[in-house]
């Protein structure tokens, strides 16, 4: 256990150093990368970009320093945790990320419990049945749902549950029903593949020679899989949603956008469009901190799950 | 920050006031309920809202216009004539029941209906005309070569134009008249750049055309607008680039110290006149605000100047 947390200390380390350079140089790198008319955007917005906007940008900011400089002081402010202050609105980096990450965790958290409550069911469901009709219709469901991008099946969701069903509001986040829409989305798409590593580890664990074992010994069908079933399909499951993370990431962007969610993917691509580099590095920052926090966690719980992991 | 505005007023107990990023979204908020008014919708929202029974569109003229920037030092483009001809073979009339979705909304000169004094009303609509486009180039020495392009002294007729994607209808506009101005044997590289790259690209001299959205209202007299774009050929960040017209240059200098009414309405008429003729900006059509109201409102009233939305004069239908 101590091993896997001083590895991942370690690597949350390593991955702050370098997704804040990767982003520093990203975003110097991009085509048409001229920082003060950006930010000057940004900040007034298209009527009022110009050149003279610009160049006062540019000096309050002090933007003409040398990238190697601004480098410099960003690093040096982030072993005293210092984020810096956004370019475009001139608030803490830390405030604002705050504020985005809470709405950000809560819908994440939604949309992982909403797939595992439908992607472990129903792959179990197709797992016992694999080779037959629900496996089969489950496998089309799937790859219907998961071949859509998120942003489509997000509109069809308003469609059937906010303008034919009134059931739900389109889009917002003042209560907690506005986050049902945006997490069903997430969620559905993250369950299409998920339910099928379920499936599969459900079908390996089925044919297995232990579970044959278990059930000659006399154990019932349900206490075989209980005591010797479970666990073993949870493993890769667990590994699997970890993973899939990163695509959740995705998916966040497109969907803060299309619910009027305020969080940190929408804030992210504010920051992008703005050239907003504290803001972005700070956000890729905290993204990638999450990241290596939850395979953390994934890594405890499969620690916890498979005893062969805690042999010497 | 100041992305492409999206507001959505939901009026009950109190009002409250959410930002919502997406067009899409927000027209579906309008329809279902859940909000009371929403502006700043895509032309296909609009549309969809149109069908509505619970939602009234409200249409308003603003003073805003849709124009081409153009760089009057470009080889082609610092002739009258190609600028002319450019003009011609826009189908504005097009652009504006099939893309803005606004009939009537196509643009004959700079200043829209909402300047009183600086727009000619009595002006004729100006209708798609490509043989007369034709016959400017070929005067103009860009000759229709096999391959449908025009060349002069071996080059061919290849423009740039940027574009931004904050207004969503920008991109579609300027990839109409990519194919319009192809039929006349023009070839145009459309690309899509943040706002900023505009007023950058003038700056640098590296810009060739550009599709705007011009606010012209931002100051409540357009001869401040003048004076500081139309009067020197450095022109403007959103305004003309390059453009030698020392007529009007004079003309403007000359209206900043009128006292005398005819004499400014005289001059205002002849500068109207001459940039509509000499084209330093290529005008394409009126901004037209679209904003959704719920039925259950009465008394909305957007206001195109103070851009306000008169919220204290609003009532519930029910409450009447």
């Amino acid at each position: 256990m101590k091993h896997i947390l001083w590895r991942r200390a370690w690597q949350a380390l390593l991955m702050a150093w370098s997704v804040a350079t990767l982003t520093f140089i990203l975003l110097r790198s991009l085509p048409g990368n001229d920082m003060a008319y950006r930010i000057a955007a940004g900040r007034y917005g298209d009527d009022a970009v110009s050149a003279a906007a610009a160049q006062a940008v540019s000096q309050e900011l002090q933007l003409q320093q040398s990238a190697w400089l601004q480098y410099g002081h960003w690093l040096a402010d982030l072993l005293t945790l210092n984020l810096g202050n956004s370019l475009v609105t001139g608030a803490p980096v830390v405030d604002e990320l705050s504020h985005q990450l809470g709405y950000t965790l809560v819908l994440a958290a939604a949309a992982i419990l909403v797939a595992v409550l439908l992607a472990i069911p129903l792959g179990l469901w197709s797992g016992f049945k694999a080779g037959g009709t629900v496996d089969n219709g489950i496998l089309v469901g799937s790859v219907l749902v998961r071949a859509q991008p998120v942003f489509t099946l997000g509109l069809l969701l308003i469609f059937m549950f906010a303008l034919g069903l009134g059931w739900l509001p389109v889009a917002g986040f003042r209560e907690p029903q506005y986050v049902v829409l945006p997490a069903l989305t997430l969620g559905l798409s993250l369950a299409a593949i998920a339910n099928r590593v379920v499936r599969n580890s459900t079908v390996q664990v089925l044919n297995s020679a232990y579970y044959e074992f278990a059930q000659l010994k006399g154990l019932s069908p349900t206490r075989a899989f209980w005591r010797h079933g479970l666990r073993n399909v949870l493993v890769p499951t667990l590994a699997f949603m970890g993973i899939q993370l990163i695509g959740l990431v995705e998916g966040v962007i497109m969907i803060e956008s299309l619910f009027a969610w305020p969080g940190i993917g929408h804030g992210l691509s504010h920051a992008v469009f703005a050239r907003d580099i504290p803001m972005l590095q700070g956000t890729a920052l905290v993204m990638g901190l999450l990241f290596v926090l939850v395979n953390t966690l994934v890594d405890i719980s499969c620690y916890w799950l498979d005893p062969r992991s805690r042999e010497p | 920050m100041a992305p492409r505005l999206s507001v959505l007023l939901t009026i009950g107990g109190g009002l409250e006031y959410v930002t919502g990023h997406r067009s899409e979204s927000r027209a579906l908020m309008v329809k279902s309920g859940q909000t009371d008014i929403v502006y700043n919708l895509d032309p296909a929202s609009v549309e969809l809202l149109k069908h509505a029974d619970n939602v009234n569109v409200d249409s308003t003229l603003i003073p805003r216009t849709i124009l081409i920037k153009l760089n009057a030092e470009q080889t082609a483009l610092k002739d009258k004539r190609v600028r002319q001809a450019l003009s011609l073979a826009i189908d504005r009339q097009g652009i504006a029941n099939n893309i803005l979705r606004v009939p009537g909304s196509e643009a004959n000169q700079l200043f829209g209906p909402s300047f009183q004094q600086w727009h000619q009303a009595q002006l004729a609509p100006i209708e798609r005309n490509l043989a007369r486009a034709g016959r400017l180039l070929d005067d103009a020495g860009w000759r229709l070569a096999k391959d449908g392009l025009r060349y002069q002294h071996g080059q061919p007729l290849r423009l740039s134009m940027m574009t931004y994607a904050n207004r969503p209808e920008l991109i579609v506009i300027a990839t109409a008249i990519q194919d319009q101005w192809r039929e006349l044997g023009v070839d145009l590289q459309v690309s899509m750049e943040n706002a900023s790259a505009i007023p950058m690209a003038h700056v640098r001299g590296n810009l060739q055309t550009a599709l705007i959205a011009r606010n012209l209202g931002l100051l409540p007299d357009p001869l401040a607008l003048l004076s500081t774009e139309f009067s020197d050929p450095q022109g403007g960040d959103w305004g003309p680039m390059n453009w030698h017209n020392t007529q009007v240059f004079n003309w403007v200098e000359q209206l900043e110290g009128s006292q005398d009414d005819a004499q400014s309405a005289r001059l205002i008429r002849q500068i109207t006149d001459e940039i509509n003729a000499d084209l330093p900006l290529i005008p394409v059509a009126y901004y037209v605000q679209q904003s959704a109201v719920s039925t259950r409102l009465n008394g909305f009233h957007f206001d195109p100047y103070e851009r306000s939305f008169n919220l204290s004069s609003l009532t519930l239908a029910n409450e009447q």
